[in-house]
């Protein structure tokens, strides 16, 4: 079925605001500590509080502040922050008033005022410490070349609520471009004994092992897994920084793992352009939001991108539109055996002859945290650590130390 | 029908008030033991006390949370725990600060309650003065389950009655 055109722009409005603040917290307290404190730093200090020490507290309240107002915008039209229920079968939950956009206009200035800030602190953090772009570039993190997943609108563009699949190969040519719904003619599962997690690989490659390049299946999404699928961005701020990108880091594609972090900050540009873009179009005034279902569906597919990569849902109903059968492949499955791939290659590079401290420790952590991924967010019992146990292997496969945290 | 009210208005709204906080996922058996309790106090909550206190749930550990507790003059938290030993159904009643932040965050989704508090603090941005968490030991916390644990159903009378006590006492 069809959504009336202010439902389709409502959600797009929304889930780009979702996109900015989501990429916002991520590059501030996350990725920042790395950079901004330091990746071999005492982690005593290598976290949040150590950014504000050092970037001061107003920036630290400005990151909260902005999150804050893009979260006001899901909690108005999904009743509460976390878990929201906007979407509906046929359009949205609710309209929107002339009186709160007007509200939610100013919280979107805001926000691309706030990303072209982001970009200026990105600048001045890493792209003006050479030690740093060094390091995105070295082997530690680069040389990963894989195939490239995201979806994209009619020109090719990021476009993170619909469109096409695009993947490109590792050398940035189209490989395939497809609807949604024929997923299965292009990616597989497999299964390893060694993981609850399924590793997902392009059927058409096929699976040659925990290698990467052309002959692998391998592939990546996520915001740099989006742009090097795509042809660029659809809003002006952030199209630049993707030319300023690709232009500091050699070129189309970029295979360098820590370039998630570069690639996150402009899609949260793009967010909050479009965002802004909907908030000032007089149409989403408009009270046609829903079209009420009136049959019930044998099938459906969804694919969107969520903050962390692509995201497929297949439904099967039956004649009461129960759920028979259903598959879900989720953003961290899709990047998993990239993970593992750059885990693995930060570890090489980074630990020599046994020699591991915490800084390296970090190193190697850092090409896990540079995809965001969300591999146990279901539970949250306390005192909420997470468990982590480094195993140290020599040449001859021996194992040689094992360091556990929070284990 | 919900109004749009920006967090500044929100956090007006806070002030002086006490938040209680029930955390977990319903679906995750004891995990969501938090929800209950809090769902609980809701329901026993004295009228005289209502005015000043918040009852709300989080399906989430991650840095919602700070956007939960800030501007709240004292936030009680309901959640389950695991601790080493520990018998399932155990209720245990601390201040926050015994909890220590998360030292290495992985994910957005890996920020705890200390974590969240120490922020807050940090930026100045409204931490609750007092943070008392209620907690209740978990027995089945891995498994998809709507329902608790025999031990833990019969404990979430005890945690609300010790959340409602708390509630009976000014913030410090």
């Amino acid at each position: 079925m069809e959504l009336p055109p202010n439902g389709e722009r409502l959600r797009r409005m929304i889930y780009n605001s979702y996109f900015f603040y989501d990429h916002l917290l991520h590059f501030y307290y996350l990725a920042a500590p790395d950079f901004v404190v330091g990746p071999t730093a005492d982690p005593a200090a290598r976290n949040i509080l150590g950014v504000i020490a050092k970037v001061g507290l107003e920036t630290g309240k400005k990151v909260i502040e902005m999150r804050a107002k893009a979260i006001d915008v899901l909690k108005y039209f999904g009743g509460k922050r976390t878990h929201p229920i906007i979407g509906l079968p046929g359009g949205i939950s609710r309209a929107l008033d002339a009186e709160t956009r007007d509200e939610m206009r100013k919280h979107a200035e805001e926000a691309v005022e706030f990303s072209k800030f982001t970009f200026q602190i990105f600048e001045d953090v890493v792209l003006k410490n050479k030690e740093y772009v060094d390091l995105v570039l070295s082997d530690i993190y680069g040389g990963q070349q894989t195939y490239y997943i995201g979806l994209v609108n009619k020109d090719n563009k990021v476009d993170f609520y619909g469109g096409m699949t695009r993947i490109v190969d590792p050398d940035g040519n189209e490989f395939a471009k497809y609807e949604g719904r024929d997923y299965l003619d292009h990616i597989a599962e497999r299964v390893e004994p060694w993981t609850y997690l399924k590793v997902t690989y392009l059927k058409n490659v096929g699976w040659t092992g925990w290698v990467t390049g052309k002959d692998s299946g391998i592939y990546r999404g996520g915001p740099l897994g989006r742009l090097n699928a795509s042809e660029g961005m659809q809003t002006p701020v952030a199209q630049a920084e993707f030319e300023k990108m690709y232009e500091t880091l050699g070129g189309k594609p970029v295979h360098a793992t820590l370039a998630y972090h570069w690639a996150r900050i402009i899609e949260g540009a793009q967010g909050a352009e479009l965002w802004l873009k909907y908030m000032q179009d007089d149409d989403i005034l408009d009270e046609h939001i829903r079209n009420i279902p009136t049959e019930t569906p044998s099938r459906g597919v969804g694919t969107i991108e969520a903050a962390r990569g692509h995201l497929i849902h297949d439904y099967d109903t039956d004649e009461n539109g129960i759920v028979t059968e259903m598959n879900l492949i989720v953003a961290t499955t899709h990047n998993y055996a990239g993970i593992n791939i750059a885990v693995r290659n930060a570890a090489k590079g980074v630990i020599k002859g046994g020699d591991v401290d915490e800084g390296k420790l970090n190193m190697v952590e850092m090409a896990f945290r540079a995809y965001d991924p969300c591999m146990a967010c279901a539970t949250h019992s306390l005192p909420g650590k997470m468990p982590i146990e480094f195993e140290i292997y020599d040449a001859d496969r021996k194992l040689r130390r094992t360091i556990k945290r929070n284990c | 029908m919900l109004q749009f009210r920006s967090m500044a208005a929100e956090l007006e709204a806070r002030r002086g008030k006490t938040l209680v906080l029930g955390i977990g996922n319903v679906i995750r058996g004891d995990d969501g033991v938090g929800i209950h309790v809090a769902r609980r106090v809701a329901e026993l909550l004295p009228a005289e006390l209502a005015p000043r206190v918040d009852v709300d749930e989080a399906c989430t550990g991650g840095f919602d949370l700070v956007d939960y507790l800030r501007g709240y003059e004292r936030a009680i938290i309901a959640d389950a725990i695991k601790t080493e030993g520990g018998e399932p159904g155990t209720v245990y009643k601390f201040a926050a600060d015994a909890l220590k932040p998360t030292a290495h965050l992985g994910h957005s989704h890996g920020v705890n309650l200390a974590s969240a508090l120490a922020v807050l603090s940090a930026l100045e941005l409204g931490a609750p003065r007092e943070v008392t968490v209620v907690a209740v030991e978990a027995e089945w916390l891995y498994e998809f389950k709507e329902e608790l644990s025999p031990r833990v159903a019969a404990a979430v009378e005890e945690a609300a009655a010790a959340v409602l006590e708390a509630l009976k006492n000014p913030p410090a």
